[in-house]
């Protein structure tokens, strides 16, 4: 059994960026007391409209662009439903995701009639980064993995640095104090959760204008869901979230190169490694973590409650 | 102080707020002058915290006008009122625990300019501005839900006094304080006064208001029963005002002599050595030993958050102790709360809302909610709704609960009726011995006045109470031995008429 | 408000969301260039048009009112199980291994144990989210969502390895064995149908008849309180949960004893998701389940006719159930806001 640790590294770096990008737009909201569920959804509605933006223009920036709207529009829905109405956010999440699999659904056979035969649309080429050398080689990736990459110390800088983000973290931590000295919690609370859409709609991009060249339906194959698993196992930190989007990318990339070396494992059980490695992980470092404290807390019953 | 011809600093007028049919403010007008500290008094209800809160732009009202120095200010939120020169400590201090010290003060300055800020900068600000005010606050870095709380307090102060502050409002600051915190708050308040800014103090301890205020307002039903000065106004005389003259409705000191242990008769509860570990916002209990006789009502007074609420938790199996708990013969179990109700052990929690009641649920699944009454309401696991039901009937009946239907969510009803519920519900099991942490806490004086009874006449039939309160005229009414926590350690007995020596227990001055 | 008023308010919330479900619906095929009429015609034919739609919509019915007791009960002590999925897929997988492996014994032994193995096979995959939750504090939303990802994968290693049929050609398991299925009533609809409306009266009695429903009630509402009182909301949400996938596991032993009667990888199709959508439309009320478990049927066995007739995606049911998610979140009675200002 051979390994080879050039294309692992590539396939992991390739395998965690949509995951990176979800998980820390989802931290972003999470930080400010949303629990996104739908953030699947998100990325679901990014790939398909980043591939129809790509397929109309020919290209793929335009098609990143697209993806990145057909989030936006879709997480401004849930803005007003778990902002605005203060509903259960868990619920409004699971709504999330059940239009955007419909969205999508409906609108690629609309569009594209039911033909089985792949739809190619033009993407981002990987980067020519220090051609000659084949040590490299897990360097030349497409454009938006250096931008998911360069995108963490920029959360952590405007999480931890910036006076909005303070204020962020004080509308997740303590709602009706942060409105007592003049946050409106509301407009911040909204903003994370459009953020975190831009993020999300980048990660379905990403799927459609890089990892690949098309959509398929439900292409984001649970990935949003990986990406709440993420920021957990992050507890909470872009360093964490990095961390943890490699470790995944890792399990996903070991897992294909297991199987391309023709190791016994059964494929379907390697393909359960990654979820099962988040499970140990979680359950291991998990006994005294702690997210923010009112995160997915509905405000008008934590009022009435006080 | 200004002179008679100027301007009030706030000028209140035809104040108006409703919540449903309830009228919180109906028609308040008030002109305060500045360099003055003025006590707003009343019961729970009065409408004292919706003032505050309106004033401070966290609620808006539904009529009335506000000016500060002679010029309209519009209601117009938290930053406006700030931008206005009013700065307000709220009664639960509104600081954001995981946050530092640094970032709290910067957050509670919403006219800071920078974007970009650094740890080390944020600190440097807070320690210049605790200079300015001459206000300790420690380590800016370190995290807020790590400091007692009246270094809460001075942070919370400090950050009302970081805008130019010509009006500060502080609502209820000293309920959480010891009497050297509050003498030390009421050096700021003085020293604020001389620096010509109406300090607006809202309490309900009539000593304080009388100590420190130059006028008072005594507030009822959402009105302004009174504006007076300070100086001709005894206790008694704004009691009467803050009542409505209702003295029957008054439980005077001496209307019953406090229940007392007759000498010989065996402890029903008995402590020894109880203690619990430390954890994040919470107190070690430090070797306890306490008995309280059957009939006794036992008191355990000290400043809020001196492990009253552990005491209780402890005793009930509510968390892990160390140390040996007996119910007249019955060693109960540590952390177990089923073998403390096996016991004979019932608790009436200090926050009703948050440990002793669902409130979604209807009055008659409240009544369920303690596993023993759950036990004898099911028969072969199935539950007897109808039975259920008939039994929650009696329970209000017994206890006066002002209600329309027992299938109707407990939230619906008032905080007296919830409290009647809860009482009800611990005595329905006819405990040995009884906790009751600050029974009364945010009832209103008739409403008091029946939960008193109540414990007195369960005292009488042979249950020892074990009575947790930071209201020491509830403590000097009902016991006849009392007790202080401080810092998770018990110390007394103390005597009656040694209140010296009670509020020097409280601070942790004697031992 | 009497009992009486508030389960009137709540049917009356249901009906409005359902109806304004369609009209988001309608107004979304009106902009897809679509005749909504032909669309929801084609719709409404294939769930009740004749027999055959009205026996298919019955039979969609079962595994989502089965799913979604479980969903509904889990959910009301509190905990997010969003699980049902992987529950339904381990519970068809267990079902379909008991059934094979005793499928030769007198009927109804096999079919019993097969309905056994699968409710145990549902409960214990719940339970390690149960287990994670409340031994080593992991969410349970992310762990069950995990659980459900390792299910599909174990269910496609189980029939491309050892239940994989002899002929070896398809993904699929070998039939199982007739003494090990659900008879059938009328027409397709099987004996699990009826099984499952014993389920919904039971679950009714659980959650509001029984010391156990009251105490997960409680630690649903208020786990501190609860504690006080004495009952442990560890346990509540050990049992709840439990009997959550007790629940999901038989409904994927209905799916494949009374339906398809073999074991393959798409055998859900989503069903443990739309589960949620079905338990929370109906408030959580077992009785309410049956109701919005009978109209996220009818929609799914009209969505094929739809896809057949008008050429919509058979996917645009996903649609229909978020617009009625969103408008029943939308039509929640607001709380007492009293409680809060008559506190300060």
């Amino acid at each position: 059994m051979t390994i080879d640790p050039i294309a692992l590294a590539a396939a992991t770096l390739g395998l965690a960026t949509p995951l990176l990008l979800a998980a820390l737009g989802e931290l972003v909201a999470e930080r400010a007391g949303i629990l996104n569920v739908g953030v699947e959804g998100l990325m679901l509605a990014g790939a398909f409209a980043g591939m129809l933006g790509s397929w109309a223009s020919g290209s793929p920036t335009i098609g990143m662009l697209c993806a990145c709207g057909a989030a936006l529009a879709l997480a401004a829905l849930f803005a007003l439903w778990v902002v605005v109405l203060d509903v259960e956010q868990v619920v409004a999440g699971v709504a999330v995701n059940l239009l955007a699999l419909g969205a999508t659904g409906v609108l690629y056979r609309a569009i594209f009639g039911q033909t089985g035969s792949a739809l190619t649309v033009a993407t981002f080429a990987p980067l020519a980064i220090a051609p000659g050398v084949a040590a490299l080689a897990p360097l030349r990736q497409p454009l938006p993995v250096y931008v998911a990459l360069a995108l963490v110390p920029a959360v952590w800088f405007f999480l931890g640095r910036t006076r909005l983000g303070l204020r962020l973290r004080a509308a997740g931590e303590a709602p009706q104090a942060a409105e007592s000295v003049g946050v409106n919690v509301g407009a911040t609370r909204t903003g994370a959760i459009l953020v975190a859409a831009l993020f999300a709609g980048a990660a379905g991009g990403y799927l459609s204008l890089a990892y690949s060249n098309t959509f398929v339906e439900g292409m984001s194959a649970g990935r949003g869901f990986i990406a709440l698993a993420i920021v957990v196992f992050g507890r909470w930190r872009p360093s964490g979230i990095l961390i943890g989007a490699w470790l995944f990318g890792a399990a996903s990339a070991l897992q294909f190169q297991l199987q391309a070396a023709g190791v016994a494992v059964p494929f379907h059980l390697l393909l359960m490694l990654p979820y099962v490695l988040t499970l140990v992980v979680l359950a291991l470092t998990s006994r005294d973590a702690r997210g923010p404290a009112a995160l997915a807390q509905r405000r008008r019953l934590s009022a009435a409650a006080d | 102080m200004t002179g008679g011809e100027s301007a009030p600093r706030l000028a209140l007028r035809a104040l108006e707020k409703r919540y449903g049919s309830q009228r919180a403010l109906a028609g308040v007008s008030l002109a305060l002058a500045g360099g003055t500290i003025h006590g707003l008094l009343g019961e729970n209800g009065a409408g004292k915290s919706t003032l505050v809160r309106i004033v401070a732009g966290a609620l808006a009202p539904d009529g009335g006008t506000m000016a500060i120095d002679g010029e309209s200010v519009p209601f117009g939120g938290a930053r406006a009122a700030r931008a206005a020169g009013i700065g307000v400590v709220f009664q639960h201090f509104a600081l954001v625990g995981a946050l530092s010290v640094a970032e709290n003060l910067f957050l509670g300055r919403p006219e800071a300019q920078a974007r970009v800020i650094t740890p080390a900068r944020l600190a440097a600000e807070a320690r210049d501005l605790a200079e300015r005010h001459g206000i300790a606050i420690g380590d800016p870095a370190a995290r807020v839900d790590t400091l007692p709380v009246g270094a809460q307090a001075r942070v919370e102060i400090l950050r009302a006094l970081s805008a130019r502050v010509r009006i500060l409002l502080l609502d209820e600051p000293t309920a959480v304080l010891t009497p050297g915190e509050i003498a030390e708050l009421f050096t700021i308040l003085r020293r604020l006064r001389a620096e010509g800014v109406l300090v607006v103090l809202i309490t309900h301890k009539l000593g304080e208001a009388l100590d420190v205020c130059d006028t008072v307002t005594v507030m009822r039903a959402g009105r302004v029963v009174a504006t007076l000065p300070a100086d001709g106004a005894s206790p008694a005389s704004l009691a009467t005002l803050m009542v409505g003259g209702i003295e029957d409705a008054i439980p005077g000191a001496d209307a019953a002599e406090p229940a007392s242990a007759a000498p010989g008769r065996a402890s029903a509860l008995a402590l020894r050595d109880v203690c619990t570990r430390p954890g994040v916002g919470r107190v070690a209990l430090d070797h306890i030993t306490l008995d309280v006789a059957a009939g006794e009502i036992c008191g355990v007074a000290g400043v809020d958050g001196n492990g009253q609420d552990e005491l209780a938790a402890a005793l009930y199996g509510l968390l892990p102790r160390a140390g040996e708990v007996r119910v007249g013969a019955t060693a109960v179990a540590s952390a177990d709360v089923g073998a403390a109700q096996r016991a004979g052990l019932a608790l009436i929690p200090g926050d009703r809302r948050r440990d002793g009641l669902a409130l979604r649920l209807a009055i008659w699944e409240n009544v369920l909610l303690s596993q023993p009454l759950l036990a004898r309401a099911t028969h072969r696991g199935l539950l007897d709704v109808d039975e259920a039901r008939r039994d929650a009937t009696e329970l209000a009946r017994e206890y006066r609960v002002v209600y329309q239907d027992v299938d109707q969510p407990i939230g619906d009803l008032s905080g007296g009726n919830q409290q009647r519920v809860v009482i009800g519900r611990a005595l329905a099991t006819t405990p040995a011995a009884l906790i009751a942490v600050n029974p009364t806490r945010g009832l209103d004086i008739g409403a008091s006045a029946q939960v008193h009874a109540t414990l007195r006449r369960i005292a009488a039939t042979g249950t020892a109470v074990l009575l947790v309160s930071t209201d020491l005229d509830e403590l000097h009414t009902l016991c006849a031995r009392l007790f202080v926590l401080y810092r998770g350690a018990l110390r007394g007995p103390v005597e009656r008429g040694e209140g010296a020596r009670l509020a020097a227990l409280m601070a942790g001055i004697a031992s | 408000m009497s009992r009486g008023s508030r389960s009137a308010l709540q049917s009356f919330r249901a009906v409005a969301a359902v109806a304004a479900a369609f009209a988001v619906s309608t107004l979304l095929l009106l902009l897809s260039g679509i005749d909504p009429l032909a669309a929801l015609g084609a719709l409404v034919g294939g769930a009740l048009g004749d027999r055959f739609a009205l026996g298919d919509t019955v039979v969609k019915t079962c595994p989502l009112l089965v799913t979604g007791l479980g969903v509904a009960l889990a959910f009301r002590a509190g905990v997010w199980n969003i699980g049902a999925e992987g529950q339904l897929l381990v519970g068809a997988l267990a079902a379909t291994a008991v059934g094979r492996a005793c499928g030769g014994a007198p009927f109804p032994l096999p079919l019993l144990a097969a309905l056994a193995g699968a409710a145990v096979a549902g409960a214990l995959w719940a339970g390690i989210a149960a287990a994670l939750r409340v031994y080593r504090n992991v969410n349970e939303i992310v762990a069950t969502i995990m659980l459900n990802f390792v299910a599909a994968r174990l269910l496609g290693w189980a029939v491309h390895g050892p239940l994989m049929e002899a002929a070896g050609r398809y993904p699929q398991s070998d039939p199982i064995p007739p003494a090990a299925l659900l008879p059938l009533i009328v027409g397709r609809v099987h004996a699990g149908v009826l099984l499952a409306l014993l389920l919904a009266a039971a679950s009714w009695a659980l959650l509001f008849r029984t010391g156990a429903g009251f105490r997960w009630r409680v630690v649903g509402e208020n786990a501190r309180a609860a504690r006080v009182a004495g009952f442990s909301p560890e346990r509540a949400v050990l049992e709840a949960m439990l009997t959550s996938g007790a629940l999901a596991g038989l409904a994927g032993a209905f799916e494949v004893l009374g339906v398809t009667g073999r074991l393959f990888e798409q055998l859900s199709g989503g069903g443990g998701y739309t589960a949620i959508a079905v338990a929370l439309t109906a408030g959580l009320h077992p009785g309410g389940v049956t109701l919005a478990a009978l109209f996220f049927g009818a929609l799914a066995a009209g969505s094929g006719a739809m896809q057949r007739v008008a050429g919509v995606s058979a996917v645009f049911v996903a649609i229909v159930q978020a617009a009625t998610l969103l408008a029943i979140l939308a039509l929640e009675t607001p709380r007492p806001r009293r409680a809060a200002a008559e506190s300060r």
